[in-house]
């Protein structure tokens, strides 16, 4: 298994336990076409962009869309933003052939959604280093 | 658990210093006599400790320095070869000095820590390398659920705390610098 799909399973696989299925936030991996996701969700996207420290490794950022009712402030998008905190930052992640660190996070509020001016969206973001080994 | 078995980010490196006189008295002779063990040092750094008082975390370190004691290594001219030869001379006492984001209540006069600094007194001190927070039973101790709840590389040295020195930042964090001398080798990497 190569280094991207490590990546991709390892961290979605974050989202589906069952820990992060209480909190009851619908979550969708990028590139997905959701039903009924409601007027709050969120989408996950894996961007391994940069390069790592050797050729089995690469750094990127995780971009975690988030999405809630325009109009009514941004408390739920900053509530969201925490409990994302509590399972992404400063995790290390225990994968094949390596490991996977996630560090400290940041928060930007995009405003309403062209797609569905109804939404507002705000994107998560947490950098990461994938340290792959000969 | 076990010492971290691949690459990446200490990101949850701690260090820790111990002021039980007591633990001081034990390990001295055995460092002398080289007979101490991982046992010696975690006996000074057990959860009841952390909770007494007798062992402290120093938190909020901006940025380590090496660990460890640098080589002096000589050259040593050959009569009749093409290079010199090398060896390990006798290596220079290191101090170490570590950049903190500086609270300056943690190191008030009168603190925990405050008042280990300019002492003279020597303490025992740990660094223990973690790529992973700890979050067992018992926290920051050297202990199976304390810092075996993730894999852990722990060292021991005798030091004293000499010198704390801040520096006032205007646009960024407060930083301060705390040099520490080194009394003793540094013995491991333990593990538990």
């Amino acid at each position: 298994m190569g280094k991207y799909t490590i990546l991709e399973d390892n961290i979605l696989a974050v989202f589906g336990t069952p820990a992060w299925s209480a909190e009851s936030i619908k979550t969708f991996p990028a590139n997905f076409v959701a039903v009924n996701s409601g007027n709050e969700f969120i989408r996950v996207s894996v961007v391994p962009a940069s390069e790592g420290i050797n050729l089995n490794s690469v750094s990127g950022v995780l971009i975690i869309d988030i999405f809630t009712p325009a109009g009514v402030g941004l408390k739920r998008c900053s509530v969201i933003a925490d409990k994302l905190d509590s399972y992404l930052v400063g995790k290390s992640l225990s994968v094949p052939s390596g490991s996977l660190q996630l560090s400290d996070s940041s928060l930007a509020h995009r405003g309403k959604d062209a797609d569905n001016p109804a939404l507002h969206m705000s994107s998560y973001t947490v950098p990461f280093n994938y340290f792959g080994v000969f | 658990m076990a010492h971290i078995n691949s690459i990446g980010a200490g990101m949850f490196s701690d260090l820790a210093v111990c002021k039980d006189p007591a633990i001081l008295a034990a390990v001295t002779p055995k460092i002398a006599n080289g007979t101490i063990t991982s046992a010696d040092f975690y006996a000074g750094f057990a959860a009841a400790d952390f909770t007494g008082n007798t062992a402290i975390r120093i938190t909020n370190v901006r940025e380590f320095p090496a660990m460890g004691t640098p080589p002096n290594v000589v050259n040593v001219p050959v009569y009749g070869s093409a290079t010199s030869q090398q060896i390990q001379g006798q290596a220079d006492a290191p101090s170490m000095e570590l950049t903190l984001n500086y609270i300056p209540a943690d190191w008030a006069s009168g603190t925990l820590l405050g008042d280990l600094v300019g002492d003279g007194n020597q303490y025992v001190f740990r660094f223990s390398l973690m790529n992973s927070k700890p979050e067992g039973a018992e926290g920051y101790a050297s202990s199976a659920t304390g810092l075996g709840d993730v894999q852990n590389s722990q060292y021991f040295w005798v030091g004293k705390i000499e010198a704390l020195q801040v520096t006032p930042q205007l646009t960024d964090a407060n930083t301060a610098t705390i040099t520490i001398t080194i009394q003793s080798d540094f013995f491991g990497a333990y593990t538990v």
